[in-house]
């Protein structure tokens, strides 16, 4: 019986001081969720609330509906509505099409100096038997407002609200306090020497000189009487209370996957600016990713793939494996038909991209795809002529270059891409190289078809860059060949999943 | 639904002479009279990525006599030797800068004449081309592709003015032709 008699002083005291109905419960170390739905009842029951003494009907014992101390308003009920229907309307604004959601509070700095202050009070006035810290002791405004606000949330909202910590969709309410720089002022004071360094380490601490984190981790360190000589414990009744400062709204990126085709040569990867400026009309990555960025409604894109062919560079066969990362994506639920549908739809809009198997992957598979770069090998057609009036091809010699291979190569970085790569002299192989003949009518051209390793410059292969490369084609046939078509035929990469005919609906 | 594909090669346009690796990705200016030293042309190839191949031009006495070359040497004065530079990273860092008149190497031929080459390109050095080094002939034998002298990343504010002390194709011509006129008035003595 001690203890409710202990924890019945206590609460008066609680309710003396200034605090919410949901404070004095949070001080009163309350930890089941339910007994905060109800809060006066509970108080009743629990905790022996007496006589007149009801907190909404008989004002006369509070200090007059005052704003709360502990929580600057946040848990009573009028700023908890206004705050919740704010995140409502929001959420619903924005139009998400997830199922779960988490949310994250972000208080005001001043709110840890009370919260340290009304702990240290009531630490001392009313010691706890079991010599739990604080922090164990009471319960936090923030699980409390989660647990009164988070139900109220999901229904107007129409999601499920989740605890864990990889939920992918998540709202951060920043609360404001218009008092937060008058009350913080005393932590200058309280801590001068240590302010006085920071405020010299402008970059360091640059607009955070206040931080919540920074704060937290030096009241940690200060001694009570300090404390109390530079902020009044209790904490003063507020005059203002908090308010939504503002509502962000986040969901983790979503990968879509797939691989492509291209068959313009004069069509680059990604879009080709210069200075704001557009060089060229569009890009591989726009006619396949602006759609899929509208499907899913997301904030911005990424986009990548397992290596990139030039400008002037068809991609045949399989295609090339890319992946998109969707930034803030507001529709997640995205099935076979729509990609599909978007496959068909540039199918049908240009001649110069198509895509395939696209897919929704996951983070662990694109991290696969980033590895696989460095292995995989490629196809490639190459047209080369012979350069000269009167040159002719030497079949023979081309033909026997086949049992040649593997062929080593020394590449010194190509004089196309020296202005933005560094120098250096790699090793590749070209691992299968054959002859067939041009179907165009030129005598002077063959094509070459090659396996290689990644990373080989075959353009330069062919020409040898001025001696760069070595050997080259040039070198191997000794005679002057030149390269003015390519295409890439397959990279040997299985990569995303394929999707086959039947699953298409 | 797929596309068809054209076969290889079929957007090529076919040509009786196909333009060389060289004219295809390169401008050719050129430096006349380098150093006020008479018919001591030198050739800059430029990319269309800026960077700029240093060369020497036809009507260069090496070439235009096709001179055999005994060595080419790299060491410019006491403490630099062009064959030690080392470049690193995207932006070349270490490299050798060069104003327009800083010698890239001297050329000794084996009539005993001695010619200079000069950077004509105010930038960093990329690189020498090291084949010159056992084989000198190549400078003779292919100025314009494997006889290149060096590799240059130009400086982009100053460009302008190294562009100013070269001339086109078209002018360089022009220049050349007129020495030709020049030397057939001249009565030999
Ligand atoms: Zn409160």
């Amino acid at each position: 019986m001690g203890e409710i008699s202990g924890n019945n002083s206590m609460l008066h005291h609680l309710i003396e001081l200034g605090c919410c109905k949901l404070c004095c419960l949070r001080y009163l170390g309350e930890r089941s969720p339910s007994a905060y739905k109800n809060p006066v009842d509970t108080l009743k029951k629990k905790y022996l609330l007496l006589e007149d003494c009801e907190v909404e009907e008989n004002p006369s014992k509070l200090k007059k509906s005052n704003v709360c101390l502990a929580c600057l308003g946040l848990l009573q009920e009028n700023l908890r509505e206004t705050v919740i229907s704010k995140i409502v309307s929001d959420v619903n604004d924005a139009d998400y099409d997830c199922q779960e959601f988490s949310c994250a509070l972000s208080m005001p700095v001043s709110f840890c100096l009370r919260t340290h202050s009304l702990n240290l009070y009531l630490m001392d006035k009313f010691p706890d038997p079991s010599e739990d810290t604080a922090e164990i002791r009471f319960v936090s405004v923030k699980d409390v407002w989660k647990w009164v606000a988070a139900s109220e949330i999901a229904d107007g909202i129409k999601k499920s609200f989740s605890q864990s910590n990889d939920c992918d969709f998540s709202i951060t309410i920043s609360i404001g306090y218009d008092d937060d720089e008058k009350e913080c002022n005393c932590l200058m004071e309280m801590h001068k020497e240590t302010y006085d360094v920071r405020k010299k380490q402008t970059r360091k601490f640059k607009d955070c000189l206040l931080s919540r984190k920074s704060v937290e981790a030096l009241l940690l360190t200060t001694k009570p009487d300090h404390f109390q000589k530079y902020y009044p414990t209790p904490p003063e009744i507020p005059n203002n209370a908090v308010k939504c400062a503002s509502v962000s709204l986040h969901h983790n990126s979503l990968y879509v996957a797939g691989r492509y085709n291209k068959f313009s040569r004069k069509l680059s990867q990604t879009p080709w600016l210069i200075g704001g400026e557009r060089l060229m009309e569009s890009s591989v990555q726009e006619l396949l990713c602006d759609r899929i960025v509208q499907l899913a409604k997301a904030q911005d894109l990424r986009f990548s793939s397992s290596g990139r062919e030039d400008v002037d560079v068809r991609m045949l066969g399989r295609g090339r494996p890319f992946f998109c990362e969707l930034i803030n994506p507001h529709r997640v639920h995205l099935e076979p038909k729509h990609f599909r549908a978007i496959e068909r739809e540039i199918l049908s809009t240009t001649k110069d991209v198509s895509a395939r198997h696209l897919q929704i992957v996951s983070k662990d598979q694109v991290a696969q795809v980033k590895t696989g770069e460095e292995e995989k090998i490629k196809i490639y057609s190459a047209y080369c002529i012979m350069s000269g009036a009167d040159a002719t091809v030497d079949w023979a010699k081309l033909e026997s270059l086949s049992s040649k291979c593997p062929i080593v190569l020394q590449q010194k970085t190509p004089i196309r891409v020296l202005h933005r790569r560094s120098l250096a002299t790699r090793e590749r192989s070209i691992f299968r190289l054959e002859v067939s003949k041009a179907e165009t009518q030129e005598p002077k051209a063959f094509v070459l078809n090659m396996a290689t390793q990644a990373g080989t410059y075959v353009k330069e292969f062919v020409h040898g860059d001025f001696g760069r490369t070595t050997p080259s084609l040039r070198d191997l046939l000794g005679s002057d060949v030149d390269i003015l078509a390519l295409d890439v035929k397959d990279i040997e990469l299985d990569w995303p999943p394929e999707i086959l005919p039947d699953n298409q609906d | 639904m797929t596309n068809t594909v054209e076969p290889i090669g079929f957007d090529v346009p076919a040509l009786d002479v196909y333009p060389s690796f060289t004219d295809r990705y390169f401008q050719a200016k050129y430096l006349v009279d380098a150093d006020t030293k008479v018919h001591e042309d030198h050739c800059v190839l430029i990319h269309s990525n800026r960077i700029c191949v240093v060369t020497l031009a036809p009507s260069h006495p090496v070439v235009a006599f096709q001179k055999t070359i005994s060595s080419i040497n790299f060491q410019i004065g006491d403490k630099t030797n062009r064959l030690n530079n080392i470049v690193q990273g995207k932006r070349k860092h270490g490299a050798q800068g060069l104003k327009p008149e800083a010698i890239l190497c001297e050329i000794q031929c084996e009539d005993g004449l001695k010619y200079s080459v000069q950077s004509c390109v105010h930038g960093k050095l990329i690189e020498i081309n090291e084949n010159l080094v056992k084989n000198p002939q190549l400078l003779v034998e292919k100025p314009k592709s494997d006889g290149y002298i060096a590799i240059i990343l130009p400086h982009l504010s100053k460009n302008d003015k190294f562009q100013s002390n070269l001339v086109l194709e078209e002018e360089y011509m022009k220049v050349v032709a007129e020495r030709k006129v020049k030397v057939e008035n001249v009565p030999h003595t």
